[in-house]
This record gives C-alpha cells, structure tokens and sequence, in this order.
C-alpha cells in the first residue's frame, strides 16, 4: 500500500464540529431555562431542528409540549407560526387562500393571502383534530418544502420545520394519522410526566414573579450552516449497514426481521427510516466529538426515528405490544456487522 | 499534516492481535460447542452396538462386524474425534480478517468504531474534511489500544459440562450389555455342544441347500400361471395344512437347516397366498361367465326406457315358464365377483343365469314403484337422498353421490343441458316419508320460537311522585378517572373474541 499522508489543510473540520457544538448547547441552556427536565425530548427537537426534519411529540396535555416549541422557536430566531387544529379546519385556512382586496385606485382584485404554513417554525398543535383532508395539506410542506394553492406554487424559506403534537389518551374526535404524514417526521418524541424534583422547579419557574426571558441565540441561516456541518460527517460502511439491518429487521418477512416484528408489525419502515438514522446519527455524533458515526449513534437515534415507522397490527395492539419494544427486540437481534458474536 | 505510519502500523499491530484472539476464540467456541453434545456422542456407538448385537441375536442377522476390541476402541475414540472435527471446522469456517479483528478491539475497548472507521478511510484515496478528521481522532484511540493489556479483551472460555459425565457410565454400560449380549445370551448351540468341530460349524454362516433339492416342488409359481378356469385339484384348506407341516417346510425353496428359521412362516404364507388366488381367480371366473352369459339383461338393467322394459318383461315372463325358480340361487352376487372362493362350473353358469333372470323380475316390481320418484327427481333435476331405500342421492351418471357426484362435467361446453349436482334447498320436512315429531299439546318446540302475538295488558302502576330538584354543585373534584384495566384473562378473552373475528375466511368458507 502506497504510503498516504494526512494532509488535512482544511481544518475546519474540527472548528466547524466545536462550533456545532457549541451553539447545540446553548440553544439547549436557552430552551431549559423555561423547559424543566424532559432531556431526551429537547436534544431531540434540537436534532430534527438542524438534522432539517419534522419532530411529532406526542404526551398528554400540561407537559409542555406547546411551551417547548414556543421557547425553542424563541432560542432560533426565525418566522413562528402556530395552528390549533379542529374538526373544522379546512386546508385553506393553514396553506393560504386568494382573497378579495382592493388596491389603492379603488379597483378589486384577487390576491393570495398566505396561510399560517407558511414560516420557519410551525407548531401544529393537536394535529390528529385536523381531518386527514387538512392534515394531507401538510404533506407538501413537509416533504416538498413549497405550498400549492391553485396554480400557485410557493417555496418555502429554510430552516422549515413542523412540529406537531398530540394527545395519546382523548382519542374521541381525533383523526389518526395516516402513515403517509407519519412517515414524514423524522422523530416521534414521547413527553412523559416529570420527575418528583422536577415538580419543585417548574413551581418556582412559573408561579413566582420572576419572568423568564428567552435570548435569541441564533437564526435561520445559522441553522442551515449547522444543518451542512451535520450533513457532513462521515460514515462508514459498518454504519451503512447496520442502519439498513434494523430498517428492514422492522419490516416484515424480510431478510433481517425478528420473530416479534414478523408477528405484530403489519408495515415496517421505508427508506426514509434509513435517510432518518442516519441524519440524526450525524447530529449525534458530533455532539459526542467524533467525526464520523457509529452503530451505538445509530442505536442511539433508532427509537425516536422508527417508533412511529412501525405500524402494529391488531394482534399487537391487543397484545399490548408497543413499537418500542419491537425495535427493543430488533436492535437485540440484529447483529452489528463485522461481529465476533 | 500527520503522517499516517504510525497509525497504520498501529492498526496492522492491532489486526494481527486481534486475528490471534479471534482464532483462539473460534477453536473455543467449536470446542465448547462440541463439548456440548460429544456425550450424546460417546452414547452413539455403544448403542448401536447392542441393538446391532441384539438383533443378530434375536432375528439371526450379522448386522455388527467389528469384533470386540475394535467396537471398545471406536467407541472411545468417536468422542475425541468429534471434538477435534467440530473444533476444526469451526475455526476454519470463522471469518477473521482485518475489519473483524479492528472492530473486535472497538466494541471491547468502547472505541465507538473509532479504529475500523479510520482503517475504512485509509483505504481510500479522497478524503472529505471530516474522514480526515476521524483519522486524526482514531490516531491517541489506536495507541491506547496497543498499549492495552491483553486480559482486558473478554472473551468466553469453554465450559466442560461435568454433569453429563454419567453418559460415559451409560456408555460404558451399554459396551457391557452388548458384549453379554453377543457372548452369552440366547445362543444354546454354544452351550450345548462342545465339540470344537460343532462350534465352528455353528459360527460358520448358514450354506444353502443342494440346487436339486431348491427346485422340487415349485407349484406356487404354476398355480400362479393357471387359467381361470383351470380348477385345482386342491382346495386351498389343503395346501394351508400340507405346507404348514415342518417336515414339509425343511423342503421349501429357501429351505434352511436352522430352526429357528423363518421359513415354515414363509411356506404357509405361501399356501395362503397361493389359495386365495386360485379364490380368487375363480371368482373372477364366475364373475366373467355370468356377466358374458346375460349382457342383455345388463342393458335392460341400466336402461329406463319403458317400451325396452315391457319386451324385458315378456321375455322374463318367457323364460320364467320355462325354467323353475330357484330360491337358493345367488347369480348376480357372484356374477358381480363378490363371492370368493366358489367354484366355477357349468351348472353353477346356469344356476346364475337363472339367478340373474329372477332377481331382474323381483326388481320390476320395485322398479315400477320407484318410477315416479325418478320422474320427480329427474324433473327437480336435483340430487335427493333415495330415503325409502336408505341410500345417498345419485347424480345424473346414477351413480352414488361422493364417489362421482363431484366430478366436474366433462363436456361443460355452455350449451346447456344437465349440469352437475345441484344443492338440494329446502328441509327434510319438505321430502315425503321423513316422520316429523308431532307437536305436543301445551309444549313448544325447543329453538326459537317466533311470537306472532303478544297478549299483554297494561296494568297502572301505583308510585310515589319523584319531586324534582337542583343537581347541585359538586364539592370536590372527580380527581384522576383511570382508565379500567382488565385483568389478564379478561383481555385475552376480549383478545382471542377479535382475533377470531378478524381472522381471513378459509378456503371452505370462502367457496
């Protein structure tokens, strides 16, 4: 083998990972100061922020959800948009619609008026209250990052992420995702109740008199140099591979699928469920100061990007087989490539 | 700039450590595998053993071929030998290259693919900033893990199951057994004799008979080749209790002089055998004599027209005057080859042409009662069970139903005409002859029972008014409503009941 010489003459690699770093962080400290506890749940909206996906929280209501997004949007200086989604809520009235207005000679016309999609943040609020004709309207957005109304086509600006919630208990009057728009989220985040001494702070924070004010750390082109940086760390082959094992250990009869997922899982994840592992592998592994991923960044990021991937059958759900202990018993039994085991 | 030397030599150090442990741990692991069934190994040979000696004992076969020394000596070395095959298979078959022994080190270290990911990236000629980057990070990572201690890597070692030691005992055991078997059980011409000349006769294997002695009574084979309507001058009773005889038996074809031989069995299965096809070849016989004597019987039999039926009347009239009726006769039973063991003669011909004759005149008279089911069930064009004659419903080959009823229709070429068996609609109540219980005076019939009137009256009810009054304010909160948990049973109740449901039909089901 011919002798090689590292000649790293950019060394922005490494600024550019601290850098990274660095501002994760202290959007991290910005959105805690009014978020308590819930780690897992804010380094995983970070992760979608700048990995350039869409994060769907699901937990009951008064956990903070709405109040996260809120502060994170306040953290990331960019357009901030909210939607309360109702039984009601038609698609024109969250893409925009042409209205009547008069222009100043006193004539009529027919302008567009842009609908509350039309930002950087959107918090999509209750998001299964929407019709599946309303929450289609959200598919274009998402994937496509542009709005069609008519023949109107809009681009939306970048950073563009939604970030909705629901609520798992109420389930009257809701319309359940279909695995089309679920698809399109690249984390699903569970909100969970608090810890003990986590009610003690939320107390202090928000009953007293002291305000807590959010900084703006940093803004929408910020995001996106972060969002190249994450794009661009390595990835080995090992890494490749063992991503592509459990996305298809999650589908049924494949070559990789477990007992379990054979069994309950009635549609496994698509390649998007690949693109999503190793996106958010990327974040994670930066945030762990390494330049390039590895299966435990994988192992790290596979829960929040395959939970909501996993479409259980009916035997599971009267089981009370959970997704999560499906990729539970896949990341058991997929084996790591290139192991002794 | 750094140079990639070090780390190189670092990384081929490490693969070179890493193939040696990974070597090692495969002959481990094969070994500690094996070790796992090499009781049931040392079992093998012992066992077969003694049911090779066993059945050479008992049914006179030489199934074992090692002699004793031999059989002790396989039987001790099959185990090791299993050992060391498993053991060598299985290192060879472990893959161990370089990726392999770099990723050994990372996973065991907590490396995070550190050293496998900057040897992938070595390998390759354009390096994006962040490869060269990992590089550089894996550089403190790989002479960490050269300086590591070689304990550090954990690795299973194999796990003798001394619990299973009794199956060597067993072995051992059954070795004995076998070798008591083979030397000293059930072998009386050993005991017996003890004449050196006698013994060595007996343990020389079994010499057949002279070639003209093998050959003198081959009759089974002519028998074999005889026409039906040759018939012998022995019943089959006979030759059942000549050929059983042992005196009879040492003469058979494959005749031996041992006694414990089979072949007296043989030489009466022989006779039975040879006796039941002269039956039945002679009930074969009758069977094609009646049936070629009376063809046009056969014809009127099949066919319903009824201008052939009233000339098969005149003609049975006919002859019915002519011949006298025969009640013992049983022709068309043996006509049909049904009844084995009779002998075919001429008298027996007549007697069943006669039989046929007056059989087909009893049958007229039923024939003409059934004809006006036959006209019912040839107008529903419909399959009926023939109850008053207790048999299943026939299809239109008037054959009985499952046997060609199912039978698609062969010239189905969409011109109409009888197709195949219809499904009978309706309820036995609908069918003549089926006896319905009678209904009971002041007692309904068990099922559901459709009230076609309902004698109720209404009655005032005397009650005390209900005043009405304000629902009030609650006075403390509901507090947490918890959703109702079904205990285990419940649920799996409630589970199967929807599994059940959701089942996909199966195939009957869905026809």
């Amino acid at each position: 083998m011919a002798e090689q010489q590292i000649t790293n003459e950019d060394p922005r690699a490494a600024e550019q990972a601290a850098h990274f770093k660095e501002v994760f962080q202290n959007i991290r400290t910005e959105v805690t100061k009014m978020m308590v506890g819930q780690p897992e749940v804010v380094d995983g909206v970070l992760t979608a922020l700048i990995a350039g996906g869409h994060v769907l929280l699901e937990g009951v209501p008064g956990l903070g959800k709405t109040m996260l997004v809120r502060c994170l949007s306040d953290a990331v200086s960019v357009q901030f948009s909210r939607i309360q989604f109702t039984p009601d809520m038609m698609p024109a009235d969250i893409q925009g619609t042409m209205i009547l207005t008069e222009t100043a000679s006193g004539a009529h016309e027919l302008s567009f008026q842009e609908g509350p999609l039309i930002a950087n943040l959107i918090l999509a609020d209750e998001i299964n209250r929407a019709t599946p004709k309303t929450q289609s309207a959200l598919l274009e957005a998402m994937q496509e990052r542009q709005v069609t109304v008519g023949n109107r086509t809009i681009q939306l600006e970048e950073p563009y992420c939604v970030m909705a919630t629901q609520n798992p208990v109420e389930q009257e009057g809701t319309y359940p995702l279909p695995e089309a728009q679920l698809d399109r989220f690249l984390f699903k985040l569970l909100v969970d109740y608090p810890e003990e001494n986590e009610y003690y702070e939320i107390i202090d924070r928000t009953t007293g008199t002291t305000e807590v004010e959010i900084n703006h750390i940093t803004d929408g082109a910020e995001i996106v140099k972060l969002r190249e940086i994450a794009r661009a760390v390595a990835v080995p082959t090992a890494a490749k591979t063992y991503a592509i094992r459990l996305v298809m250990a999650t589908q049924p009869n494949s070559a990789y699928s477990t007992d379990k997922s054979n069994a309950y899982v009635s549609l496994g994840s698509s390649p998007r469920g690949v693109q999503g592992l190793m996106l958010a592998a990327k974040v994670h592994a930066i945030l762990n100061d390494r330049f390039s991923i590895s299966t435990d960044d994988i192992k790290a990021v596979a829960y929040p990007v395959l939970r909501h991937r996993v479409i259980l059958n009916f035997q599971a759900q009267a089981s009370n087989v959970t997704p999560d202990s499906i990729i539970d018993d896949i990341l058991e039994q997929v084996k790591l490539p290139r192991s002794v085991d | 700039m750094a140079n990639t030397d070090s780390l190189r030599k670092h990384l081929d150090g490490l693969a070179r450590r890493g193939a040696r442990y990974l070597r090692r741990y495969a002959l481990k692991e094969a070994v500690e595998w094996s070790m796992r069934h090499v009781h049931l190994v040392a079992l093998v040979v012992p066992a077969v053993f003694v049911v090779c000696v066993a059945i050479e004992r008992f049914a006179g076969n030489d199934l074992w071929v090692l002699s004793p020394i031999v059989t002790v000596l396989v039987a001790l070395v099959a185990p090791v030998a299993y050992v060391l095959i498993a053991g060598a298979l299985g290192f060879a078959l472990r893959p161990v290259n370089r990726t392999y022994s770099l990723a050994l080190f990372d996973r065991e270290l907590g490396y995070k693919d550190r050293l496998q990911t900057a040897d992938e990236f070595l390998r390759s000629s354009d390096l994006t900033p962040f490869e060269l980057a990992s590089v550089e990070d894996a550089i403190p990572y790989a002479e960490k893990a050269t300086n590591s201690r070689l304990q550090d890597i954990r690795i299973a070692t194999p796990t003798l199951y001394t619990g299973k030691w009794g199956h060597g005992v067993a072995a051992v055991l059954l070795l004995g057994a076998g070798m008591f078997i083979s030397f000293f059980v059930f072998n009386p011409q050993v005991e017996a004799s003890s004449d050196p000349d006698e013994l060595i006769a007996l343990a020389t294997p079994e010499v057949l008979p002279p070639v003209d002695e093998v050959f003198e009574a081959p009759q089974d084979s002519r028998d074999e080749v005889t026409p039906p309507t040759h018939v012998p001058s022995q019943t089959p009773k006979e030759s059942v209790v000549v050929e059983s005889t042992p005196a009879e038996s040492t003469d058979s074809p494959l005749g031996r002089a041992n006694p414990s031989d089979s072949n007296p069995k043989q030489s009466v299965q022989m006779g039975l055998s040879a006796g039941m096809s002269q039956d039945n070849k002679t009930g074969s016989a009758a069977s094609n004599l009646s049936g070629q004597a009376n063809p046009d019987k056969k014809k009127k039999e099949t066919k319903s027209e009824p201008p052939k039926e009233q000339e098969s009347k005149e003609s049975k009239s006919a002859i019915d005057k002519e011949q006298p009726k025969d009640e013992s006769a049983t022709g068309i039973a043996g006509g049909k080859g049904t009844s084995a063991g009779r002998q075919a003669s001429s008298t027996d011909v007549t007697e069943s042409l006669n039989k046929t004759d007056q059989d087909d005149l009893d049958t007229d008279v039923d024939l003409e009662s059934d004809d006006e089911e036959d006209e019912e069930q040839e107008a529903a064009n419909a399959a009926r069970p023939m109850i008053n004659q207790r048999k299943a419903a026939v299809d239109r080959r008037l054959s009985p139903s499952g046997m060609m009823g199912q039978e698609e229709n062969e010239q189905n070429n969409g011109r109409g005409g009888a197709s195949g068996r219809k499904k009978t609609r309706g309820v036995a109540a609908m069918l003549l002859g089926v006896p319905q219980p009678d209904q009971l005076r002041s007692q309904i019939n068990p099922g559901r029972v459709k009230i076609q009137r309902e004698r109720a009256v209404p009655h005032p009810s005397e009650a005390d008014t209900v005043a009405s009054e304000s629902r009030g304010e609650i006075d403390e909160s509901i507090g947490k409503v918890a959703r109702h948990e079904l205990k285990p049973w419940m649920r799996n109740v409630v589970s199967n009941y929807f599994l059940a449901m959701r089942e996909p039909p199966t195939e009957e089901e869905g026809e």
